[in-house]
C-alpha cells in the first residue's frame, strides 16, 4: 500500500484535459466546466511532485488516452492546466465552501484528488455547486496544449 | 409534441434565406437543429443582425441535443449527459431568451443538469438548469453573490424574472 503523504500548498498540481473531438466545432459555446465532480465525487489531478516537468504530465496523459480510446475512441488528451494546491485551498464562497487536495496514490504515486468541502459539512445546493466549479476554473492558469498523435 | 414546442411559437422566415451573404448551412449542419428554417422571436424585426442570433441560437439548441445524446467531459472515457427534460427546458428557455440578453455559454454540470456561465462585466452570472428547476448565482465569486435554488419553471414566461434581470445584456 503507498504510503499517503500530505501535500504542501505551495506544490503545483495539474488537472489534464481530455476533449472529445466531435466538439471540435463547437468549443466556442462550450464553458470549460473542467471539473465536474460527478454526484459529488472528487476529481483528479497530477502532483507535480511526481511529474516535475510538462513532459512528465504529457507523457501520463498520452498513457492515460491511450486506455481512454479503449472505451471511447473520440476522446483526445489534449494538455493540462495548472494551479497549486494552496490556491485551491484558498478558494472560499461566501457561504465558507471550498476545496480539499489531497494525495491519493492507489491510482499511481503522482495522483491527488480535489474535492468539495462544505462549510460545516452541510449538503450543497446547485447553486453552491455551480459557484465551487467557477472558482476552480479561475484557480488554474492556461491549457498547456499537447497532442499525443 | 415537445414542451420547448408547447411554449414558446417561433415564426419561420422561409423568404429571408436568398437574402442572406452567408452560407445557410453553419458548419455544425452534421447537427441539424429540429427547426428547418431559421426563425426569429415573435416582435423581433427579421434583420441580418437576428438573423445571425437565430444561427447562434439554433446552433446552441443543437449543442443541447449532443450533450442529452452523447454526453461530454474533459477526463476520462466517460461523458456526462444532461437528463431530456434538462435538454427541453434548456431549448424552452433559449428560444426564450430575448434579444437584449446575451447568450450563455453552456456545459453539462456532471450530474444530469446543464450549466449556463455569463462571465463578463465583473458579476459573472450562472446558472443551472436541472430538469424543471432553476438555481442561480448573482454576481458568483464576490462578496455580494446572491444565490438562488430550486426556481420552478414559470409555464406561461419560461424565463422568472428574477433570473431574466440577472442576465447581462449584450
Amino acid at each position: 500500500m503507498p504510503i499517503v503523504e500530505p501535500i504542501p500548498d505551495e506544490d503545483a498540481i495539474h488537472r489534464q484535459i481530455d476533449f472529445p473531438r466531435m466538439y471540435n466545432d463547437a468549443k466556442e459555446m462550450i464553458w470549460q466546466n473542467v471539473f465536474l465532480f460527478p454526484q459529488g465525487e472528487p476529481e483528479s489531478v497530477v502532483w507535480g511532485k511526481y511529474a516535475p516537468t510538462a513532459d512528465d504530465v504529457h507523457r501520463s496523459g498520452c498513457n492515460r488516452e491511450a486506455t481512454t480510446r479503449k472505451r471511447n475512441p473520440d476522446m483526445r488528451y489534449v494538455g493540462f492546466i495548472s494551479s497549486t494546491a494552496g490556491t485551491v485551498r484558498a478558494i472560499r464562497t461566501r457561504p465558507g465552501h471550498g476545496f480539499s487536495v489531497v494525495h491519493e496514490p492507489t491510482e499511481g504515486i503522482h495522483h491527488a484528488m480535489v474535492s468539495y468541502l462544505s462549510a460545516a459539512g452541510t449538503a450543497l445546493k446547485p447553486s453552491e455547486k455551480s459557484e465551487l466549479k467557477f472558482a476552480l476554473s479561475q484557480a488554474f492558469g492556461a491549457l498547456v496544449p499537447h497532442s499525443c498523435e | 409534441m415537445t414542451l420547448a414546442v408547447t411554449w414558446v411559437q417561433t415564426t419561420p422566415i422561409e423568404a429571408l434565406r436568398d437574402a442572406s451573404a452567408r452560407p445557410w448551412y453553419p458548419p455544425w449542419r452534421a447537427w441539424p437543429s429540429p427547426a428547418l428554417t431559421v426563425a426569429v422571436v415573435p416582435g423581433e424585426a427579421a434583420t441580418r443582425e437576428a438573423l445571425d442570433r437565430e444561427e447562434t441560437r439554433q446552433a446552441m439548441i443543437a449543442l443541447l441535443r449532443r450533450f442529452a445524446d452523447f454526453g461530454l467531459s474533459w477526463y476520462g472515457g466517460e461523458l456526462a449527459k444532461i437528463t431530456v427534460t434538462t435538454e427541453q427546458v434548456s431549448e424552452a428557455f433559449l428560444r426564450a431568451l430575448p434579444a437584449s440578453k446575451a447568450f450563455p455559454k453552456v456545459s453539462p454540470d456532471g450530474e444530469g443538469g446543464l450549466m449556463m456561465v455569463w462571465e463578463g462585466a465583473g458579476n459573472p452570472f450562472l446558472l443551472t438548469i436541472n430538469d424543471l428547476h432553476l438555481h442561480g448565482v448573482i454576481a458568483a465569486r464576490t462578496p455580494h453573490a446572491e444565490y438562488i435554488d430550486g426556481v420552478p419553471l414559470d409555464s406561461a414566461q419560461v424565463i422568472p424574472d428574477k433570473i431574466l434581470i440577472a442576465i447581462p445584456a449584450r
